[in-house]
């Protein structure tokens, strides 16, 4: 994902907070000729609350009340920063540097490894021309020119806190942040702040028939991790005279990573996904059943587990189908939530 | 001041020195202890999370040739502390493409403490160069990126906090026995040409020659032109393989089914369709590889009358022989259903 962010690790590494208390040290450093780097740092630590899980909770909340310190540096160039979670969490910055687009990527990322994030690829599965927040061995020159949270920050927040039964892969699957990181083929849609299946928001989706979907596609590092997968949706009708069918689906190509590592720190056997590629067509690898019919209360639809032959990685597209059709043939809206694919 | 001379002396006596028995030995010492001359001046008491070394060095957009002498005369009358930086005024010279040296300068260079071990170590070892680049973005522009330092013979060296680790492992690693070579064509380098002698390439990934009809990967105004619909494909519960089924249109692939997984009801299947509605079914290996499709199994021209209130929605039946390895199929036939 660009692997839930960080090329989907087996195991979080010791640091696996979800609730972050943080404060400044009081180096003048912090302003050194005349730079407030202490409000990019806020910022870039700030923005790890924006992830939402799937029933509307903050994923990681962070609270600059004291506890974790957050240091500045004073170090060669090119030596970016560091985390320490054992003895007293810290996390330190270098000072040398000018520009938010450092501090927003660096203080950002040193503060995630406490909340469990380990080293991921160089491409946001959203914007590929931009390093999510745990990419390692890049520039600072690729560094984001504004500062937020990437789609795989927060799919890699919902894969290490969602709190379901299995590893989720992708972000906003409960669509508590509107329609972020998803994109759909046709039909209107609407929003809906209550009423989900889960959470509060969820889609009203006027689908124009069987070929349309909702979709979001991930890039997952699978390293040297062996998993099952499958997809997962609710469904449900606005009226009981319709008939309404939902199908969530998951397809994948193959990610190769390049053949020599490039030296940086990866976990679960990946050696380097700064230099990868996709091969292959889409292939249907998980689905539910195309006829799952729903009703006016929402329902739940989930393929059968499969199992891929492991390979270096996965791109993953997760999608929803579905239409509602009344006794004419005419075709409705009907409500989607919560549409993921699940790893074990 | 003391300029070393050029090193072209030392480094025919290298090659003298080479071509004698016992090179090989005389080789690897000379590599260990370049390696622990490198491990001295670089060496690392708080490690952290680093640029990449040759991108970092790609940044350089001008280098400089500091006067070893009066640094270090400087240095012996006041040293500059090791755990900060510091900016100092310095005698250099600029140095451009070819190692080309500029007139004397004063530069108010700013640079980390700890590089004045560099600074030291070649004022002891006669012929020895420092050259630091600067220019790197998002730094001050007259700060050091690195700190190179090059004795007599041609090894290459940076000295500073932790530059062992994020500079010299990963650049040796990546260069081997080159290295040496390859800094020394990137002195006075700077822009495309400095990315080039140090293999710093685009990240972009790799880009898939063949189309992919997916709104995550076509032009979205080719699939503008194109038309969604569903394909229902059915094939015999002998074809069992870890193979693949893709459609094609003449502008791209379409989605995919592994054949390892039977299905009753048979496999649903976005399709994008064309004006000439014609549609290919191939065999694949089992990553769907678009560049070596295994055998066209047939094609079909979806009838207009395959389009309704829910989209365009047919059904294909794909017959024949699935041979033993799953990558031939003998006979085979695509037909709508």
């Amino acid at each position: 994902m660009q692997p839930p962010a960080t090329a989907y690790p087996q195991d979080p590494n010791n640091c696996n907070d979800t609730t972050l208390h943080w404060g400044f040290d009081s180096d003048p450093l912090w302003t050194a000729d005349n730079v407030d780097r202490q409000q990019w740092v806020r910022s870039a630590i700030n923005a790890l609350d924006n992830a939402l899980s799937y029933n509307g909770n903050q994923l990681i909340s962070v609270d600059e009340d004291g506890g974790i310190s957050v240091q500045i540096k004073d170090k060669p160039a090119g030596e970016y920063g560091s985390s320490e979670c054992d003895a007293g969490a810290s996390i330190w910055v270098n000072s040398n540097y000018t520009t938010g687009r450092f501090y927003w990527q660096v203080g950002r990322h040193e503060m995630f490894h406490l909340a469990g994030a380990e080293h991921g690829g160089n491409d946001d599965s959203h914007n590929t021309d931009d390093p999510p927040t745990m990419a390692t061995c890049i520039n600072q020159s690729t560094f984001n020119s504004v500062n937020g949270l990437w789609q795989d920050d927060a799919a890699y927040e919902t894969w290490l806190h969602d709190g379901l039964a299995n590893r989720q892969l992708n972000a906003n699957l409960g669509f508590e942040q509107g329609s972020s990181f998803w994109a759909v083929t046709g039909g209107a849609t609407t929003y809906r702040t209550t009423g989900g299946a889960t959470g509060p928001g969820y889609f009203i989706w006027d689908s124009p028939g069987a070929s349309d979907y909702w979709y979001q596609t991930v890039t997952v590092h699978t390293g040297d991790d062996n998993e099952t997968y499958r997809s997962v949706g609710n469904a449900k009708e606005l009226d009981s005279q319709y008939k309404t069918y939902a199908q969530a689906s998951l397809y994948r190509r193959t990610v190769t990573d390049g053949a020599n590592g490039n030296g940086c720190s990866y976990p679960d056997g990946i050696d380097d996904p700064n230099d990868y590629s996709v091969s292959g067509g889409w292939i249907a690898l998980a689905e539910s059943s195309p006829g799952t019919q729903v009703g006016t209360s929402w329902e739940s639809v989930a393929s059968s587990w499969a199992d891929p032959a492991t390979v270096d990685g996965f791109e993953f597209q997760i999608r929803m189908y579905g239409y509602s059709i009344d006794g004419s043939g005419v075709t409705h809206a009907f409500g989607i939530d919560n549409v993921r694919g699940e790893g074990t | 001041m003391r300029w070393p001379a050029f090193t072209g002396l030392g480094a025919v006596v290298a090659l003298l020195l080479s071509s004698c028995g016992g090179a090989a030995e005389i080789s690897t010492q000379a590599s260990e202890d370049a390696q622990a001359i490198a491990e001295s001046l670089g060496a690392c008491l708080e490690p952290g999370e680093y640029a990449p070394a040759d991108s970092l060095i790609a940044e350089t957009q001008s280098w400089l040739a500091v006067d070893v002498a009066r640094a270090s005369e400087a240095l012996s009358s006041e040293k500059w502390p090791a755990d900060r930086s510091i900016e100092t005024s310095l005698s250099v010279r600029r140095v451009s493409g070819g190692g080309i040296e500029g007139p004397d300068e004063e530069f108010e260079l700013r640079l980390h403490g700890s590089a004045q071990s560099g600074i030291a170590w070649a004022n002891d070892h006669e012929g020895s160069r420092i050259y630091v680049g600067i220019g790197g973005r998002d730094l001050p522009p007259n700060y050091a990126l690195f700190v190179l330092v090059r004795d007599n013979s041609g090894n290459s060296y940076f000295a500073g906090e932790c530059a062992y680790d994020a500079l010299y492992m990963p650049l040796t690693v990546k260069f081997g026995a080159s290295l040496d070579t390859v800094i020394a064509d990137a002195i006075g380098q700077s822009g495309e040409e400095l990315a080039n002698t140090l293999g710093v390439e685009s990240d972009e990934p790799v880009a898939q020659n063949p189309v992919v009809l997916n709104p995550q990967d076509a032009d979205p105004e080719l699939l503008k032109r194109l038309t969604r619909s569903t394909a229902v494909v059915t094939y015999p519960e002998s074809w069992s393989a870890s193979t693949t089924v893709c459609t094609r249109i003449e502008e791209g692939w379409n989605d995919c089914f592994a054949l390892d997984t039977p299905s009753k009801t048979g496999r649903r299947l976005n399709v994008y369709l064309n004006q000439s509605r014609r549609l290919e079914f191939w065999l694949m290996d089992s990553d769907a590889n678009l560049v070596a499709p295994l055998q066209l199994i047939g094609s079909i021209t979806v009838p207009a009358e395959a389009s309704g209130s829910l989209g365009t929605i047919y059904k294909v039946n794909l017959s024949g022989t699935l041979d033993a390895s799953g990558r031939t199929i003998v006979e085979p036939v695509a037909e709508l259903g």
